[in-house]
């Protein structure tokens, strides 16, 4: 690559994966100064106005008024139509943009896990997703609010020219509104487009975009009441990145300077700064505090799944009596391993209703029965197996593990044999465990 | 007859045909072949060289979850001890071995381990 536009494009990618999305930034001039340049691309001018936390802000609201999660992922999405309910929606918005983003790069750029080795990941980090779906959240916290800036920047645009109609065109499948959308939603958007640009084989696809794409995005601005230009030509492939950088770059700057969403709220344009962030490295969850945290509003997780906050913090509080009013799997699963990782599984089984199902050479199989069905445990109930360390500790002893299976199952060793994804009569052939 | 396994903490270790290496695979810096490394406490399981290669050959783990597999090692000595900071050595004789990690079970899907 020696060309000046691929030169910018490399220090894009390389700005986007430096940014620290777990603790971001905090920058308001910074803020202040990218939202300035933003606005003149998307031609809208409004009074800028940061908000530290989300309860600055009066559009979005909780669904049971303490900023506490309760529900998983099941309730979220069936509750997602909810309009006043932010927290199904955020968790509908993370999935759905997962989803989206994922069928999209695979329908549009097969060929590149073919031709190059990957320019673009075929899994999206968790990373990503938690800040794009948070960040998508607050954009769609008011319908009325987005129509009045998406309709002056749609006019912006289409009067820049061809350049710009094809940018949109190549950034569109990530959302109609990609341009215009939460900082990390553009900024995943921005590299995954450039990335797939550079690779040659998928800039030859994208620029034969079919006469019936280029239809989608008519039908589009007319939806919008704007009439679609004549078209002057093919713009190059130069013109056509910068267009998409000029676009989107301010959107990938503000999360740099510590930007998470922003939308129109009573005349004004009102960002919020990101939260701090904890994961295990894949999902939201941290065992000792919030999962996200602003300075006022914060939400604990446990391994992805959205928990009360007494729940984490006072484990204790984790009773038969609760799990047995508890009706979903995850958020079930969840509370008993937050009370085995403070107690210790041995303590778990004994309070929270474990019985031994099955043992064997191989281990003990568990059964979490918090409704006393001792004499047949219910096939859905969580399971999980019981194993010695075959090595001795230096004092004698032999550590324990314990290990979540699939609650089919039936016996130890069937469960220990699920464990390395093998069936029982392939794990006879042990010869030794250490 | 059973396939031999050698289980050493959440790996496991299954005695196959012998094969021609295909996508090596390399070692640590420090000349360990390492099959697996803790994300939180950095343990390994690792050979001290010894005549051991790692390899990768998507088209021998049919039959092993995808995420499961981690790849073949070749013993080309007489034997190999496999280490853990963790767990006991195990001796390896020689010949090819396909390695998987273990997983654990949460609602919604499965879970590799990480020791």
């Amino acid at each position: 690559m020696t060309d000046g536009i691929d030169r910018k494009v490399e220090a894009i990618l390389d700005r986007y994966a430096a940014v620290d999305w777990r603790q971001p930034a905090y920058d308001p001039a910074g803020i202040h100064a990218v939202y300035q340049r933003w606005q003149a691309v998307v031609g809208v001018e409004l009074p800028l106005r940061l908000a530290t936390d989300p309860a600055e802000v009066g559009i979005w609201r909780s669904s049971n008024g303490d900023n506490a999660f309760a529900a998983t992922d099941s309730d979220i999405l069936a509750a997602a139509a909810r309009a006043e309910s932010w927290v199904p929606r955020f968790w509908a918005e993370v999935l759905a943009g997962r989803v989206t983003t994922h069928q999209t790069i695979d329908r549009l750029y097969p060929e590149l896990r073919l031709a190059s080795g990957g320019a673009l990941p075929s899994a999206l980090p968790i990373a990503w997703d938690v800040a794009a779906g948070w960040a998508t959240l607050f954009f769609l916290g008011s319908l009325n609010n987005e129509c009045i800036w998406t309709e002056a920047s749609a006019k912006h645009i289409a009067a820049a020219g061809p350049a710009y109609l094809r940018a949109m065109n190549l950034v569109l499948p990530f959302g109609f509104f990609a341009p215009w959308g939460p900082p990390a939603s553009v900024a995943l958007g921005l590299r995954n487009v450039l990335a797939a640009c550079s690779n040659m084989v998928c800039w030859r696809k994208l620029a034969q975009t079919s006469i019936s794409q280029d239809d989608i995005l008519a039908q589009q601005l007319l939806e919008l009441a704007i009439p679609a230009p004549e078209k002057r030509g093919f713009p190059r492939r130069r013109e056509i990145l910068q267009a998409i950088i000029t676009l989107c770059e301010p959107m990938l700057a503000a999360c740099q300077s510590g930007a998470l969403a922003h939308a129109v709220v009573d005349g004004e344009l009102v960002i919020v700064v990101s939260p701090s962030i904890w994961t295990d490295g894949r999902r939201l969850h941290r065992a000792d505090g919030p999962a996200i945290a602003w300075r006022q509003t914060k939400a604990y997780a446990w391994k992805g799944v959205f928990l009360p906050e007494k729940f984490v913090l006072q484990p204790d509080t984790i009773t038969r009596e609760v799990l047995r009013g508890v009706a979903d799997a995850r958020l079930q699963d969840a509370l008993i391993d937050v009370y085995a990782h403070a107690y210790g599984h041995r303590r778990c089984m004994q309070e929270l209703g474990g019985v031994v199902v099955h043992e064997d050479g191989a281990g003990r199989l568990w059964c979490i029965d918090p409704h006393h069905h001792q004499s047949r445990p219910l096939i859905g109930d969580m399971k999980l197996v019981e194993v010695v360390n075959g090595t001795s500790e230096p004092d004698g002893s032999r550590k324990t593990y314990w290990l979540r299976v699939p609650p089919w199952m039936r016996t130890a060793q069937e469960a220990v044999a699920w464990t390395y994804g093998m069936t029982p009569a392939e794990y006879d052939g042990l010869v030794v465990r250490t | 007859m059973a396939t031999k396994l050698y289980a050493q903490g959440d790996i496991i270790l299954e005695r196959v045909e012998d094969v021609e290496p295909n996508g090596l695979l390399p070692g640590d810096a420090d000349g360990a072949v390492v099959l697996a490394r803790g994300e939180l406490t950095g343990h390994r399981h690792a050979f001290r060289g010894e005549g051991v290669t790692l390899f990768r050959d998507e088209a021998l783990a049919r039959g092993v979850p995808r995420d499961l597999y981690i790849g073949h090692i070749r013993i080309s000595g007489p034997s190999a001890g496999l280490r853990h900071e963790e767990h006991a050595t195990i001796t390896l004789p020689a010949g090819t071995y396909r390695v998987r990690r273990q997983q654990e079970w949460e609602s919604g899907g499965t879970n590799l381990l990480w020791e």
